[in-house]
């Protein structure tokens, strides 16, 4: 058998596993004598997998979310009008919370708590258009 | 890739089931069921610990996270083919066979011609070969076989899962020749 040729056939092969529909994965699985003896243990991996990738997915989050404080933090130093009228909107809604009144004494944690419910997709592109450097991936 | 977005978006149970299925359809084409003692849900499971501990970085990459991972087993359990090249040993009994997989172009003698004789030897029928025809034009993925031979991919599905068996079934063959 030529290289390309057995390169086709195992390409062919992984597609297969990667698209073909659950039923017929699961049905490979009980043939292959998986499914069931290693359930338990499967059950176990998955819980790990998912509590990884929940971190994971967190972690990234609470980077993003300092980031955007730090850029904050720096607006309010360079007195850059509309992200500051932005934080202080959110202020305003967030009624039951009690924070400085004044934008200059917000601790970088007090943003943190203002805009972590928010879109942080939305803020970094508000603060990118307003001459706020970004350099956090969200 | 948007990683972090897949990673909210992705069913782990049916990607985990896929790449443990793979894994085990990888091994078993050189019969056996284990690779450094490490069963196919345990390989799957070292490899998802990699990447979403950033060892290895999946944040980069143009494809999607499930082809990432594919990519990622694959090429692992190549390289353990090919580490272990030319010989390895069954798990069940000890024997020692040739790895079909890893065994240089050069040693098999197999034309396209000479695997679809095989394969009609072991009862494929017009549509695998109709299919494996397909792959050997380089066109793998289920959706574009189907749009080649005018069939759902649904039906290409169950075709390759019949072939799958019968490549089972060329390798069993000829290690009984063996």
């Amino acid at each position: 058998m030529t290289e390309q040729l057995r390169k086709n056939i195992e390409d062919a092969e992984m597609h297969f596993f990667m698209q073909a529909d659950p039923d017929i994965i699961k049905q490979y699985l009980d043939e292959c004598d998986i499914e069931g003896k290693n359930l338990t243990k499967k059950e176990v991996l998955l819980k790990r997998i998912k509590f990884l990738s929940k971190a994971s997915v967190k972690k990234q989050h609470d980077s993003n979310l300092l980031a955007i404080a730090i850029k904050y933090k720096e607006a309010i130093e360079k007195n850059t009008s509309k992200p500051l009228q932005y934080l202080r909107n959110i202020m305003a809604s967030k009624v039951s919370a009690s924070y400085n009144n004044s934008l200059d004494k917000l601790s970088q944690e007090e943003i943190i708590e203002l805009i972590k419910d928010q879109n942080l997709i939305n803020l970094m592109d508000q603060l990118e258009q307003n001459g706020i450097d970004n350099e956090a991936k969200i | 890739m948007d990683f972090y977005k897949e990673l909210e978006n992705t069913d782990f149970d049916d990607l985990f089931d896929r790449l443990v299925a793979y894994a085990s359809a990888k091994l078993k084409s050189v019969d056996i069921r284990t690779m450094d003692g490490k069963e196919p849900c345990d390989l799957v499971a070292d490899l998802f610990e990699k990447v979403l501990t950033n060892v290895r970085k999946a944040e980069n990459a143009s494809c999607t996270l499930k082809e990432f991972l594919f990519g990622c087993l694959r090429s692992d359990i190549d390289a353990f083919f090919h580490r272990k090249k030319p010989l390895l040993v069954t798990a069940n009994e000890g024997e020692v066979i040739t790895n079909p997989v890893t065994e240089a172009p050069k040693q098999s003698a197999a034309t396209k011609e000479h695997y679809i004789n095989q394969l009609k030897g072991v009862g494929a029928d017009e549509e695998e070969i109709s299919v494996f025809n397909i792959w050997a034009e380089g066109i793998t993925k289920p959706c574009d076989v189907g749009t080649e031979l005018d069939l759902s991919s649904s039906t290409i599905y169950k075709i390759q899962r019949r072939l799958l068996k019968h490549q089972e079934d060329i390798r069993k063959k000829s290690k009984a020749v063996v």
